[in-house]
């Protein structure tokens, strides 16, 4: 008797009732807004099945890529350079760190002798990104390179994932939101907004609404006024003219907005690609469209694309730089 | 099924262990049937259809074991003997090997043999290795079983029936016959728990970190990349880690769970990599099957009766076969190669009178540290021949782990560390977060080399710190040993996001 108050009721009570009644109670969080938010994934997870994509940022050593892509969290996966690139495609994947003028000598000091650069932006850091001077005169690392996500994370193992974050407590905050303006965390929020056809767009239980992040509010959206980069100068100036702006329209701007601001979006984006010499890929009609043909084309709880959205993503791009890869060597460019 | 599953954790094993103490009461018989049973439950649990073929081993082997006993000449027994082990290795040479064997042939005569895909069962090379042993014991004598259904039960015991520990007839018939064995001890129960509880750690909490690790760098040079220096010793040591840790924690959790149903498995790891030599690494790792083959392979082959270089010889062929046992693979024939060839060498060095164990004084412990040094390299050295997919690829790896390929460090690297480790610096090929899989490595050779294993801490419990956490004065389990037990089993079962299958259920 003693031994079952001793041992085995604190096994009992720490290592099994607790554990069972958290996970019971809430649900793993895997969605970044349900994890900013303090949101449920009961209501937000989505729930149809998705497609298995392979993440790979690269196939290549820095001085062996032929392409460069340098891109922010929606490149950190590398599951839409591995539906966009085939395997004679070398290629390499860097995260933005302080873009600068020295640009090229950074590219140079990692060995990096792209033939094509592809820049990767979401919409509501175009700015930040692309238009903004450089002010940076200390020579830093210019970019910074991605982990490769060659297994499924598992983020609630104590010794390498956000463990604590992955059982917050979103379900009574949401009971308790005020309204569909709801705003939970920090760094600008989430918000709960209702989305027309949602649950023929999305397959989470509470597919009425779906999250947003509040930054799509309050950082410019495209279009913008100005067009000069200094990004693209300080890659021209480092020899590399062979550019790709691809900007990965915000989820608001997709789901929330009218079709007209969507053409508005591509247009500026055609207008930029002209005046600074480079590629842009106008996505903002194209997945306009998609969100209707593609349940979950971005996850209900999540910022980002869904394995589907990336992989339509990657084949639409990798497509496209093929053929217009082909049309400048035709073109003896 | 797995052990660090939900459905293993909360469905599977608290029913079959209440079934087996409240059957107990009614009669052992129907205890040691319901074992057997959920035994095949958990079985089939992972494909049904294999049920049978287990079944149908079992029913054979146990047969010529019947029959084999009842000869009263050993010249009467051996047809029949013959007769059961060949048809045992036949199974395990179409299910495992077949397609290997084809393939070989294949390369070499330019034919196209082919037998299609084959499904390895589970477990086959344990059940059948196990019951190729009672049969040659049944034949010296040595045993004589004629229960079926604590037969059924020694085979089929869910907690070794996949992975082993690698059981002998002789460890556990006596122990299914004992009314000892189905009473409740609530002893035995906790302190199975307890070693349970740690077994799943290990797998969970770090096994299943270090795969993070150790995969994208094997996975790398599979894809055509050279590695470099550091990342290739990252991969190596992950794997090293990984591999003891995910095994010794499946024979940890085995041992546990036999435990708790009041039966002693033998222990199968002794912390290995603390071994100062290559044979004491082979008295410390799987340990079960390392008896396995001096018993049945080493000893029969003549062992050491026939002079040293037959005796070398019998090493060598033991150990290539050991490691051919592992897998249809050449990296697995090239593995025991090296590891035959390592005990070769350290019984020369014994042979020609220099011993570690006969060092006194001064130079006794410095020289004990370059040797376990010097093993734990070469171990991990074996290791990537064993966790390759071809001979030429881990020949690549040895390469970089040698300077072959270079190293990546850049002149700025003091000014710069913790900047370079989290950006992989070290780590062109595969570009791991070199921030997080130091200090892992760092923390897993901690354990291994400096700390007791499992057995020590829940039965020997000699380190003072030790004692204090579990043990009362008295030597029972305290309060601090339920709340520190429940604290891991709590991690490990937040962490259970992803079962991941173990290593050793591919053998």
């Amino acid at each position: 008797m003693k031994l079952l108050f001793r041992f085995f009721l604190p096994v009992l009570l720490l290592g099994i009732v607790i554990p069972v009644a958290t996970m019971a109670l809430v649900q793993p969080i895997a969605g970044d807004l349900t994890r900013v938010g303090f949101l449920p994934e009961r209501a937000f997870g989505w729930n149809a099945p998705q497609p298995p994509v392979l993440g790979s940022p690269g196939n290549a050593a820095s001085n062996e890529a032929e392409i460069l892509v340098v891109g922010d969290s929606f490149s950190w996966t590398g599951k839409w350079q591995h539906s966009a690139f085939n395997r004679k495609q070398r290629y390499i994947s860097y995260g933005f760190g302080d873009i600068c003028a020295d640009f090229g000598a950074y590219l140079q000091k990692k060995g990096l002798r792209p033939e094509t650069v592809v820049i990767e932006v979401v919409e509501r850091m175009f700015e930040q990104r692309l238009l903004s001077p450089c002010s940076n005169s200390e020579l830093r690392p210019a970019l910074s390179n991605m982990s490769a996500p060659t297994l499924p994370r598992r983020d609630t193992n104590l010794l390498t994932g956000a463990f604590g974050a992955k059982y917050a407590i979103g379900g009574a905050l949401y009971l308790a939101r005020p309204g569909p303006q709801y705003r939970a965390g920090n760094g600008g929020g989430v918000h709960v907004r209702a989305v027309a056809d949602g649950c023929r767009r999305f397959s989470h239980s509470d597919c009425d609404n779906a999250l947003f992040l509040g930054d799509d509010d309050n950082l410019p959206s495209l279009p913008l006024s100005r067009f000069d980069s200094p990004m693209v100068a300080a890659l021209n100036a480092a020899g590399i003219h062979n550019i790709v702006i691809v900007v990965i329209p915000n989820k608001t701007s997709v789901y929330l907005r009218s079709e007209k601001q969507a053409r508005d979006a591509d247009a500026y984006l055609t207008e930029f690609g002209v005046r600074n010499r480079v590629r842009t890929v106008p996505l903002n009609t194209l997945f306009y469209a998609f969100k209707d043909r593609y349940r979950d084309f971005y996850f209900g709880n999540d910022s980002h694309l869904s394995n589907e959205g990336m992989i339509v993503l990657g084949r639409h791009l990798g497509e496209l730089l093929r053929s217009q890869a082909i049309t400048s060597a035709e073109n003896g460019q | 099924m797995l052990f660090n599953s939900y459905e293993f954790l909360f469905v599977f094993l608290p029913i079959s262990l209440a079934g087996f103490f409240v059957l107990a009461r009614i009669g052992t018989r129907f205890a040691a049937a319901w074992l057997g049973l959920a035994s095949l439950g958990f079985y089939g649990f992972w494909n049904p259809k294999f049920v049978a073929l287990l079944l149908a081993s079992i029913a054979t082997n146990f047969a010529f074991g019947v029959l084999i006993g009842r000869q009263r000449a050993m010249r009467d027994a051996k047809p029949l003997l013959t007769i059961a082990v060949c048809a045992n290795l036949a199974l395990l040479f179409y299910f495992k090997y077949a397609n290997f064997f084809l393939d070989n042939v294949n390369t070499l005569s330019g034919w196209e043999l082919n037998i299609g895909t084959v499904v390895l069962p589970l477990g086959i090379s344990f059940f059948t290795f196990t019951q190729i042993a009672f049969l040659v014991d049944t034949y010296r004598g040595k045993a004589d079983e004629a229960d079926f259904i604590n037969y059924l039960l020694f085979v089929t015991f869910f907690p070794h029936l996949i992975a082993g520990p690698v059981l002998h007839h002789g460890q556990m018939m006596p122990q299914f016959r004992k009314v000892e064995t189905y009473r409740w001890n609530p002893q035995d129960v906790a302190k199975g728990a307890a070693i349970f509880i740690i077994g799943l750690a290990k797998k969970v909490l770090i096994a299943d970190s270090l795969a993070e690790y150790a995969t994208p760098v094997f996975n790398a040079v599979a894809q055509g990349q050279k590695l470099q220096f550091l990342e290739a010793w990252v991969g190596a040591l992950a794997y090293t880690l990984q591999l003891y840790f995910d095994f010794s924690g499946y024979s940890d959790m085995a041992v546990g769970l036999a435990l708790m149903f009041g039966i002693r498995i033998p222990i199968n790891f002794n912390s290995p990599y603390k071994a100062a030599s290559i044979i004491e690494f082979w008295r410390r790792w799987h340990i079960t099957l390392s008896t396995f083959l001096r018993d049945y392979l080493y000893i029969p082959l003549g062992g050491s009766r026939r002079g040293e270089l037959r005796r070398f010889l019998n090493l060598f062929v033991t150990m290539v076969l050991g490691g051919l046992w592992h897998g249809a693979n050449w990296t697995f024939v090239v593995w025991g190669a090296l590891h035959g060839a390592l005990l070769m060498a350290n019984h020369g060095l014994h042979v020609v009178g220099i011993r570690l164990d006969r060092v006194q004084g001064l130079w006794s412990m410095p020289l004990h540290v370059v040797a376990t040094a010097l093993t734990f390299i070469l171990v991990v050295y074996a290791w990537v021949f064993f966790r390759s997919d071809s001979i030429g690829n881990a020949w690549s790896i040895v390469q970089s782990m040698t300077l072959v390929h270079g190293i990546s460090v850049t002149p700025t690297l003091a000014a710069h560390w913790p900047q370079i480790l989290s950006e992989g610096g070290f780590f062109p090929a595969t570009r791991l977060a070199g921030s997080s899989a130091v200090p892992l490595i760092a923390a897993g050779l901690t354990i291994v080399f400096f700390l007791p294993n499992s057995q020590e801490l829940v039965l020997e419990t000699k380190q003072r710190w030790c004692r204090f956490i579990l043990r009362r004065a008295d030597g029972e389990f305290g309060l601090r040993a339920g709340l520190a037990l429940g604290c891991v089993l709590a991690v490990s079962i937040w962490s259970l996001t992803r079962a991941s299958e173990f290593l050793y259920f591919q053998f």
